[in-house]
């Protein structure tokens, strides 16, 4: 596949924001659709979503931003303003403002944490990102290593052509695979904490297909990335909740056997 | 009608979105970015306030990404208003479902109720008229008036056996003739 990054402009549009556009549609619909299918009345819900778009940008921003931080610190270079200007998005940033937002606004409206809605918000993140992917597969960000087998993807601009692997493809079918099995799932058991499991599939997913990323601007410190330096914070941190609750279980358990 | 709505909603919604979007596309339309993109409304590299405005509404980036945010959001809102007018009739299907049966079992009630009062009507009036009810035939044998007649009769026999036996002993000795 050969992408010329000089003239890849959809109908007048920025690649990025023209798949991120349709990947919104096809989620905020998807989600309509979900809300329509459940017990969930249709008609204040967009608001939370809306919030959580807003969570999104400020997230990846500000994660970008961190990121350009802790890189300048780690170069033991002068930190200036730049590193906001300069920022880019990071995905695990967006995701925790998509959350974070989403999770505030559900709070404020219900006074108490919905499952079943933060559910199918949950389902709507990987089917926005497969279609992000292919925004980035399109604007030439978070490309492979050089590879030059089976699928990969050429970039043509004015100073370089470059033959990488196709990290963005393969992220982009597996979040479409994942938001299937997320899909699948909800309808199958409508009392599983989805966010748990979309999480850590997603963390470990991350955690290995970076070794395969070539973009070094995301931000690499001594072995790993600065994605997969939080991949392995979100693992840690599911895995040290799972055994919290298993640990009060077990006492809850005990406790009512005396 | 819903549909139309919130099509229009999402419509300029997405304007009010794209007009934002168009902003951080633009500024590439008027300079290079070099400086703050906000600059260049108000001059960078020599432009001009109006030249900045004419280069951001010249450029075929902006009128598309306001075209396309338009679109997208009046989409979303369209796709809203369906659904929204989809769960409204659900629901009010339900409630006139649910408000049917009510009034259709209160109806039930308000017959069984009116059956069941008829019911005991009837009852207490076969009630009253059972104990003035005579039988067509005694059920009741009256032993005493029977055997008392019965006596009498047999007395009444003895009576004539002994009338007709003095009658005999009569006629035996009157005529000095036996029989």
């Amino acid at each position: 596949m050969v992408i010329n990054l000089q003239n890849n402009y959809i109908g007048g549009i920025p690649p990025y924001i023209f798949w991120s556009g349709i990947g919104l549609l096809c989620s905020i619909i998807l989600f309509l659709y979900l809300l329509y299918c459940s017990r969930i009345h249709i008609d204040q819900q967009p608001v939370i979503y809306f919030c959580g778009i807003i969570g999104v940008i400020i997230g990846a921003r500000l994660f970008g931003a961190i990121k350009n931080i802790l890189l300048d610190f780690y170069n033991q270079e002068p930190i200036t303003a730049d590193v906001f200007k300069n920022a880019g998005f990071v995905f695990y940033g967006g995701l925790m403002g998509f959350l974070l937002c989403t999770s505030v606004a559900i709070y404020l409206m219900y006074s108490r944490f919905d499952i079943e809605l933060m559910n199918l918000i949950v389902i709507t993140i990987p089917l926005f990102h497969s279609f992000g992917r292919i925004g980035c597969l399109f604007a030439g960000c978070c490309f492979g290593v050089e590879y030059s087998d089976f699928l990969s993807v050429t970039y043509i601009n004015s100073q370089e052509i470059r033959v990488c692997f196709p990290t963005q493809i393969v992220e982009s079918i597996f979040e479409f695979i994942l938001f299937i099995i997320l899909f699948n799932v909800n309808k199958k058991n409508k009392g599983i904490n989805l966010l748990k499991i979309y999480l850590a599939v997603y963390a470990i997913f991350r955690f290995i297909l970076e070794f395969m990323r070539g973009d070094v601007v995301r931000g690499i410190f001594g072995l790993f990335s600065f994605s997969q330096y939080i991949s392995l914070v979100v693992l840690a941190v599911l895995l040290g909740s799972s055994i919290f609750r298993g640990k009060k279980d077990i006492r809850r358990f005990k406790n009512s056997n005396r | 009608m819903k549909i139309v709505k919130y099509t229009v909603y999402g419509a300029l919604f997405g304007l009010c979105v794209g007009l934002v979007l168009s902003v951080f596309v633009g500024c590439n339309a008027v300079c290079s970015c070099s400086d703050d993109w906000i600059n260049a409304f108000f001059g960078c590299n020599n432009a001009t306030y109006a030249s900045g405005c004419g280069g951001y509404i010249s450029d075929p980036a902006v009128r598309s990404c306001l075209l396309y945010s338009t679109l997208i959001c009046a989409v979303i809102g369209g796709v809203y208003g369906t659904f929204r007018t989809l769960q409204d009739k659900n629901l009010a299907q339900k409630a006139s479902e649910l408000e049917q049966s009510a009034s259709a079992k209160k109806q039930r009630v308000a017959w069984a109720s009116e059956v069941k009062q008829k019911a005991l009507n009837v009852n207490n009036v076969c009630s009253e008229n059972k104990t003035f009810d005579k039988p067509l035939v005694s059920t009741i044998y009256k032993s005493n008036d029977q055997m008392t007649e019965i006596l009498n009769e047999l007395t009444k026999i003895s009576e004539k056996q002994g009338k007709v036996d003095f009658l005999a002993e009569e006629l035996s000795r009157k005529d000095g003739t036996s029989i």
